[in-house]
């Protein structure tokens, strides 16, 4: 499929880039969006002005989208999660702080606690036991292949490679299993206190690695 | 709690917390202790950072779904978001000064405002006081503003629909005293509740809006200070949250029509 991403780029228009692509008609304000920085798309938004929605939307929410299905394993609710957080950006732009951070940080945060939210919501009528054993089954070979471009997927790849087993296990069942931290530790039978410092210490550990990589963590548009 | 105990027992969960994986009342306490420990706000930030880069895209953003978020940014029936209606309050659509009633001013600048994108707003120094009732009421010192010779007079109307709908009815009154002092006096706002206020709107021709103060939630006769207006080119006002916003986050409640300097 040719995604935004795709079709704001190309000029070649897909059967739906009359519907799909928002804001064709005003070619000029595409262009300034593609190379605006998080700052100043989220002034366009605060403008109302579509465009610059679907520029933040073209530039992050593929990952959004994923993070959201890796988490609720259902592409139904990830849709449902990607739209909540590209609908709320459009009406609570000043939400966005660009001082504390960059604008995928500030999205893929949101999309990850509402994720967790329906995640627990939906914690009664799920057996959750039986998506634990997956989970725990599983857990150890999937954040290697998902790093969100591949100019810097390699460069991700080797710093979480790099990290100690433990502390990966304990990320990836938090952050992609939606556990708390308590749970994880009850389903590896480790103390919580030690889970909790794992978690902390992976992700300081991740980010001194991912520096050392080369990968700007605090990474915004150009 | 001893507070740097606190501080520690936060530390300790915050990679937790940035991955949202903390009980409820956990969250509780490390969010108020976020609120006054920027080096916590600091640490979080940087996990956040991490946790984001975790994730990829995998693929590119789904056009489909794209042209459902689209569906939703304007519901048809709702009003349009704040920025919208302000742009086209600003475009002329709204009624004249009622203080200059002679002719229609088309103040020439009035398109560009719409089309400036610059939307840093700036929270003026604002100096909003109800007025002092020794000797009279918020009420009558309002009206002698209205009598005085110098003042001018700024109606407040509702908005309809940008497009069509129900003719602007006039809710407050702005009077301006020749000093900057000004009142606004209030028809037909109807109260809010405790938590809210309605909060009034300077939109300057640069394209920045203003706050000249909160009126509070049940607006009688308001004295606000209009430090400089020479740079308005209308006002408007909203209804917030009760401490008021630095950018106006409703679709206003009341707008004036263009002003001229």
């Amino acid at each position: 499929m040719t995604g935004p991403g795709r079709g704001l780029k190309d000029p070649s228009p897909g059967p739906t880039s009359s519907t799909a692509l928002p804001g064709t008609e005003d070619p000029v304000a595409m262009l300034d969006y593609q190379t605006a920085t998080d700052a100043g798309i989220v002034v366009g938004i605060a403008r109302c002005h579509e465009p610059a929605l679907a520029e933040a939307y073209r530039r992050h929410g593929g990952s959004v989208h994923t993070l959201a299905r890796r988490v609720l394993r259902s592409a139904t609710l990830a849709d449902e999660v990607t739209q909540e957080v590209f609908v709320e950006l459009w009406r609570d732009p000043e939400r966005f702080d660009p001082g504390r951070g960059a604008l995928r940080t500030f999205l893929m945060t949101k999309a990850h606690s509402r994720a967790v939210d329906l995640l627990r919501s939906e914690a009664a009528r799920r057996t959750r036991e039986e998506r634990t054993v997956r989970e725990t089954a599983t857990a150890g070979y999937d954040i290697e292949h998902h790093a969100w471009d591949l100019a810097v997927a390699d460069r991700v790849k080797e710093a979480v490679n790099t990290l100690p087993a433990d502390e990966r296990t304990a990320i990836e069942m938090a952050y992609f299993g939606g556990h708390t931290y308590r749970e994880v530790a009850s389903l590896l039978g480790e103390p919580e206190g030690t889970v909790k410092s794992r978690i902390r210490s992976g992700l300081r550990r991740l980010r001194a690695l991912m520096v050392q990589h080369g990968v700007e963590t605090a990474w915004t548009e150009p | 709690m001893d507070r740097a105990v606190n501080h520690e027992n936060v530390a300790e969960l915050l990679g937790a917390y940035a991955l949202d994986a903390v009980d409820a009342d956990e969250a509780a306490t490390i969010e108020a202790h976020l609120n006054e420990c920027p080096r916590c706000v600091a640490e979080l930030t940087q996990h956040r950072e991490v946790a984001a880069l975790l994730a990829n895209a995998g693929s590119d953003a789904s056009a489909e779904l794209w042209d459902r978020i689209a569906a939703r940014l304007a519901p048809p029936g709702n009003p349009p978001p704040a920025a919208v209606v302000l742009d086209a309050a600003l475009a002329g659509a709204l009624p004249r000064r009622v203080s200059e009633r002679r002719r229609r001013a088309r103040w020439s600048a009035v398109g560009a405002i719409g089309a400036v994108a610059a939307a840093v707003i700036a929270l003026l120094a604002v100096q909003v006081g109800r007025l002092d009732n020794r000797l009279t009421t918020p009420d009558q010192q309002a009206q002698a503003a209205l009598r005085s010779p110098g003042a001018d007079l700024v109606a407040l109307k509702t908005i309809g629909p940008v497009t069509g709908g129900s003719a602007p009815t006039t809710v407050a009154d702005l009077v301006i005293l020749p000093s900057g002092s000004a009142y606004v006096i209030n028809h037909r706002l109807p109260d809010l509740g405790a938590d809210r206020t309605y909060q009034l709107w300077g939109l300057e021709r640069g394209g920045r809006t203003v706050s000249f103060g909160l009126l509070g939630n049940k607006p009688g006769a308001v004295a606000v200070t209009l430090a400089d207006r020479s740079s308005i080119g209308a006002y408007a006002v909203t209804a917030e949250p009760a401490g008021g916003v630095v950018r106006p986050s409703h679709t206003p409640v009341a707008v004036s029509g263009p002003q001229r300097v």
